[in-house]
């Protein structure tokens, strides 16, 4: 078996049955531009739409080993979680007080004020994120 | 033999045809499923982040041989591509499996259609949506938390970006290399 060129050999083997010429040419088409410019669109509203402002209604999870437990964000508090950290919830944000780990990665972090963030110590073995009550049965298994 | 001279040509030129049509289909099967492989086995931060090379071979074999041609070569690629990657039976090969199909079925429907997409418009559709059926299967059958629509806007950011390479490089091949195969 030989691999050549179309020029030199039957090139009715060679053909294409779904091609027309508008398809062989390298350069965009309208509709390849009005398709990204959509795709770029719906990227930017998506990634907007994912930064939601937390509202009284979330919770905060904190997830010490496995064990999941949630607190209200509607009150300000200041909560002992009993393996040397210390979590503050004031005005519907919620962060990491104080910490006995090493490198203080998680009071670093400073407040959670966004949906998708995430507070993570691992030396603690902690994690520490925001959700609506709806996602409850997922959470707690 | 009482066949006639104009007959037996004809007969062995289809012949001949149905060999070179079996042989594209093997070694599209062989360069997709190849690829696949290879892409899975690169390490890479986030399991979905492929450029899907074999997404080329499936768009050059729709475009050369038609619809059930580009389907065995996805249905070799799914099998015989996961079957290597020790994946076979497992509820993985679920996503491979149908957004492997649903994504043909897009850029043949967008192929046959009248809207003037070139290969990089197609190929994009394929990607995006091959990452769409992923990600709401995913929130079906594993993560039951629309928290995992929070991955929407990289997915789609992934799909545009491999899209246009897999695009560019279907127009590159047919353009330029333009391959056919002469039965020995």
């Amino acid at each position: 078996m030989r691999i050549m060129p179309a020029g030199n050999v039957d090139t009715e083997y060679g053909e294409c049955i779904y091609l027309n010429k508008s398809k062989i040419i390298s350069n965009l088409t309208i509709s390849d531009t009005i398709l990204i410019i959509v795709v770029v669109f719906v990227i930017i509203f998506s990634s907007l739409l994912s930064y939601r402002k937390l509202t009284n209604n979330d919770i905060a999870v904190i997830e010490i080993d496995g064990d999941c437990r949630s607190i209200s964000l509607a009150k300000d508090t200041l909560i002992d979680l009993g393996n040397g950290m210390t979590i503050e919830v004031k005005n519907g944000k919620v962060r990491v007080k104080e910490s006995d780990c090493q490198q203080k990665i998680c009071v670093k972090h400073g407040w959670i004020k966004f949906d998708n963030d995430v507070i993570v110590c691992i030396p603690n073995k902690t994690i520490i994120y925001v959700s609506h009550r709806g996602d409850m049965d997922y959470i707690t298994q | 033999m009482s066949r006639t001279e104009g007959t037996w040509t004809t007969s062995r030129n289809k012949m001949k045809d149905q060999n070179t049509k079996t042989l594209i289909l093997a070694a599209y099967s062989i360069m997709a499923v190849l690829f696949f492989i290879l892409e899975s086995v690169i390490p890479k931060p986030i399991p979905f982040l492929r450029i899907g090379f074999a997404n080329v071979f499936i768009l050059l074999i729709l475009v050369q041989l038609g619809f059930s041609s580009a389907m065995v070569v996805t249905l070799t690629k799914v099998v015989i591509g996961n079957l290597f990657l020790g994946l076979l039976f497992t509820p993985l090969v679920l996503f491979s499996f149908l957004s492997s199909i649903i994504s043909l079925l897009v850029m043949f429907i967008l192929l046959r259609s009248g809207i003037s997409f070139s290969f990089i418009g197609i190929s994009i559709a394929g990607a995006i949506s091959h990452l769409l059926i992923q990600l709401v299967l995913g929130y079906f059958l594993f993560v039951h938390s629309t928290r995992i629509f929070a991955l929407l806007p990289a997915i789609l950011a992934i799909g545009l970006i491999s899209g246009l390479i897999t695009g560019t490089l279907v127009i590159v091949l047919i353009n330029k290399i333009h391959l056919t195969i002469e039965l020995p």
